[in-house]
């Protein structure tokens, strides 16, 4: 019995000296960076295969590899409080390019990255977030193809504060104070990043800034807060279909029977009532007004909060209280809305406001408005209004081309990105 | 702990005979092609058929060890191969294999009509390592180790009939390495996951008074869930995953019958074992994979079948001192044409193998064995592969001893 205990207990020990073997592969193998975290390294030939798939391009396109990192950085939340906030940086790269892209590759590299700040347009899900998307799927997602793969710029793309990093702030959606500083304090860490890990960006810092929708607005408010520092060496910016004024468009959503997209004003209604810390209660009605934390909490995307709200804009069950839809003018928020737009300073950097003609979530005549308000009455004259998207592509001022607000974005960045490159072609040479 | 860990990476790593089945799991089993169930007479019993360790020496416990040498060949595939609708030409040869693999059995003395024994053995396991480019996206490296431990106990109901179970243990780790970066497919996969599971085995003993043996042994199923991680890469960025796998060591049965002559004894041995509990290669993952790694999600088809084995083998008692042991296997391959794949392209085997034991004194004897696993040339006509793999096989030598006290 002895013996037999003995054996066992040899056996026990053979096993369990054994079965110590790894579960884990090791670390990854991918590129470390300081301050930063690496969340996709596309190949250019795969992403040219996309693109050519979905006729985008054409098989002469020059298709630079894409590279994106999520760049962690701290800012200040429109109540003066700081916020962990994140961004993405996107670098072009020549990994598995062509020939021809390879050598402009080697050529922009040599030289140094110019660089697009670009202002994201409105979402409500986190999932959505420009460093979160990429994250996700590992793979290059909207506009920065449009600037780092296909034209060689590096992409700045702030997540705002409410998104990524700072998920559980409420997001202060169309609040152009901590709209500006988040994306001028990305800025800042974009170019610490960049320098400390030895990504060559142009030794002039040329910068374009750029943004679609909420992006338009954000571009601008940020562009004013540049200029009053004059930090940056802003070469263009092309804000694009933003709505700039926002007092007028509340006044036309609040007299109208029904709106298409009520998250837009709901989520307007929601940040504004936190930021001036008053009862949402007092703008939307119930049972909508208590949905809004939920709704707003980074959860849901644009299609599944409308399905939540009502598309009637007054009366019994409609969206607004009747008190608002009432006395709008001299309200706490015709004041706020008042104090948030984007058009009351004069440029002093090359502006080009750029639109659909199709629009109907931001008409077209708000363009028109900010060119007039900042030409006429603000007396800037480095303001351009660009002839309507539609008539860019067509070059027929008469087309019945229209597209509309969502359809519209993809064009207005490839035009923006062809400009830009227009640009830089002029001042340094790529 | 680095130490440890290459212990294990020498000590039980496996193999390519019957799918991934080891059946060979002593110095007499290995001679014999595993034809060893209705007559095995030494501690080896514990693992082939634990009822008969009744039927041992009652004077003595039993103690074998040894080692088996493992050389897997290079499997050679001449064919073409379809990825994403493109067909490539995809001629490549496997890595060749060197492998070690122990052994341990015990039988005690017996208490009253119960027996008590165990074994140690690598009841299974693959390592299959193509570092051709088109190859490499299906099994850069694909390895299975195993480890058991499967202690029994036997009951003598009388002279001439006893029965036995037996619980098995087993600890194994799995690896999985794929890269497609050769064929522009920038995809790589590095997982590992280990897992111990568990089984159970009983058996069946007849004597019949003209020296034939009857018996019947049963193995259950033990689904191997290996557990672990990932590291997935598109081109030159990854993402650590927890990930699992399911891997399953087949139900085995077998009906087994010998005759004992003067000088000479043989055995007949039908093995079914039941390999089609394997569906599907199915890894998950802890988070949804972005949707250019989604081909590492999928479940890959495999519809293994049931396999019989068919073996007989021979022992020729030389003198009182030396035995000279033969035995033949007809082996099928449990792998279908429709799924068969590179990290096991298996073929039905004809398996040959002979050896000797030597008795020293009354309680030492000691002997060796060799083994040789023909498989047949297969043809392979599927969505994924179209060609012929030929060579491979196995060669096996083992050396050991068997203590009586």
């Amino acid at each position: 019995m002895k013996n037999l205990i003995k054996s066992f207990a040899l056996t026990l020990i053979i096993f369990i000296v054994v079965g110590c073997g790894g579960n884990d592969p090791g670390e990854l193998k991918v590129e470390t960076v300081k301050e930063g975290k690496l969340i996709a390294d596309f190949p250019a030939n795969f992403l040219k295969e996309e693109l050519l798939k979905k006729g985008l391009i054409t098989k002469d396109s020059k298709v630079f590899g894409y590279k994106a990192y999520k760049i962690p950085y701290t800012t200040t939340d429109e109540e003066g409080k700081k916020v962990k906030a994140s961004g993405v940086m996107v670098v072009p790269t020549n990994y598995n390019t062509d020939n021809n892209t390879s050598k402009a590759y080697d050529l922009i590299s040599k030289i140094g990255f110019a660089m697009v700040l670009d202002c994201h347009g409105t979402i409500f899900s986190n999932n959505e977030a420009p460093s979160v998307e990429i994250e996700n799927s590992a793979m290059p997602k909207g506009s920065s193809v449009i600037f780092s793969a296909l034209s060689g710029f590096i992409t700045l793309q702030p997540d705002y504060i409410g998104f990524g990093a700072s998920k559980n702030h409420y997001h202060p959606y169309l609040l152009k104070k901590s709209s500006a500083q988040s994306t001028i304090d990305f800025l800042k860490a974009a170019l610490s990043f960049a320098q400390i890990n030895n990504i060559n960006i142009i030794a002039s810092k040329d910068l374009y800034l750029t943004g679609y929708s909420q992006g338009g607005f954000v571009a601008l408010a940020t562009l004013k807060k540049i200029e009053e520092t004059n930090e940056f060496n802003i070469k263009l910016t092309i804000p694009m279909a933003g709505p700039y004024f926002l007092d007028p468009i509340a006044q036309s959503v609040l007299n109208s029977q029904e709106i298409a997209v009520p998250s837009f004003m709901a989520a307007t209604a929601y940040a504004y009532s936190k930021a001036y810390n008053k009862d949402v209660g007092t703008l939307i009605q119930e049972p909508y007004a208590s949905k809004l934390p939920t709704l707003f909490s980074g959860k849901y995307t644009r299609v599944q909060i409308d399905k939540e709200l009502t598309t009637k804009v007054s009366g019994e069950k409609g969206l607004f209280t009747q008190d608002i839809v009432s006395n709008y003018e001299g309200s706490w928020f015709q004041e706020a809305l008042k104090q948030n737009s984007v058009v009351n300073f004069s440029p002093q950097t090359p502006v080009k406001l750029l639109q659909c003609k199709g629009d109907t979530i931001i008409p077209y005549a708000i363009s028109q408005n900010a060119y007039n308000v900042f030409t006429n009455m603000l007396g800037s004259s480095s303001v351009e209004l660009m002839s309507p998207v539609e008539v860019i592509l067509t070059n027929d001022p008469n087309t019945d081309l229209r597209y509309n607000h969502s359809e519209c974005g993809a064009y207005a960045y490839s035009i923006a990105a062809k400009i830009f490159a227009n640009v830089r072609k002029q001042t340094i040479g790529y | 702990m680095k130490k440890i860990i290459s212990i294990s990476a020498l000590t039980f790593t496996l193999i390519n005979a019957a799918a991934y089945k080891l059946p060979e799991q002593s110095l007499e089993g290995l001679a014999l092609g595993a034809a060893n169930v209705a007559n095995c007479q030494g501690a080896d019993c514990a693992y082939y058929n634990p009822a008969n360790i009744s039927f041992l020496d009652s004077d003595n416990n039993y103690l074998e060890a040894g080692i088996t040498y493992v050389y897997l060949p290079k499997i050679e595939f001449i064919g073409q191969t379809t990825i994403n609708n493109l067909t490539l030409n995809s001629d490549a040869k496997s890595k060749e294999e060197h492998i070690l693999v122990p052994f341990v059995h015990y039988v005690s003395k017996p208490y009253g009509p119960l027996r008590y024994s165990f074994s140690i053995t690598v009841p299974g396991g693959l390592s299959k390592r193509w570092d051709s480019s088109v190859q490499k996206l299906s099994a850069q490296e694909f390895t299975l180790k195993t480890l058991q431990f499967n202690p029994s106990v036997s009951y003598k109901i009388n002279d001439n009939f006893a029965i036995a179970a037996g619980v098995s243990v087993v600890y194994s780790e799995g690896k999985v390495y794929s890269d497609g970066s050769d064929i522009g497919l920038p995809l790589k996969r590095e997982m590992k996951g280990d897992s111990i599971d568990y089984g159970f085995n009983i058996a069946a003993t007849y004597k019949l008074s003209n020296g034939i043996n009857l018996a019947a042994t049963y193995r259950s199923k033990i689904k191997l869930s290996e557990e672990g991680k990932a590291n997935l890469y598109f081109g030159n960025f990854g993402q650590k995953y927890d990930a699992s796998v399911n891997v399953y060591l087949p139900a085995t049965l077998t009906l087994a019958v010998s005759k004992d002559f003067e000088k000479f004894s043989m055995e007949f041995l039908y093995e079914k074992t039941f390999w089609s509990d394997y569906k599907t290669l199915d890894f998950n993952y802890d988070k949804k994979l972005p949707a250019l790694l989604e081909a590492f999600d999928k479940p890959i088809p495999k519809n293994w079948k049931n396999s019989d084995t068919f073996r007989i083998s021979f022992r020729y008692f030389y003198n009182d001192k030396l035995t000279l042991m033969a035995g033949y296997s007809y082996d099928e391959s449990p792998v279908p044409n429709d799924t068969l794949s590179y990290e096991l392209p298996d073929s039905n085997a004809h398996i040959f193998s002979a050896g000797f034991k030597y008795r020293q004194n009354k309680n030492l004897s000691w002997g060796a064995a060799i083994l040789y696993d023909y498989k047949k040339k297969r043809y392979v006509n599927n969505s994924k592969i179209k060609g012929e793999f030929k060579k491979g096989g196995a060669f096996l030598v083992t050396t050991g001893f068997e203590y009586k006290f």
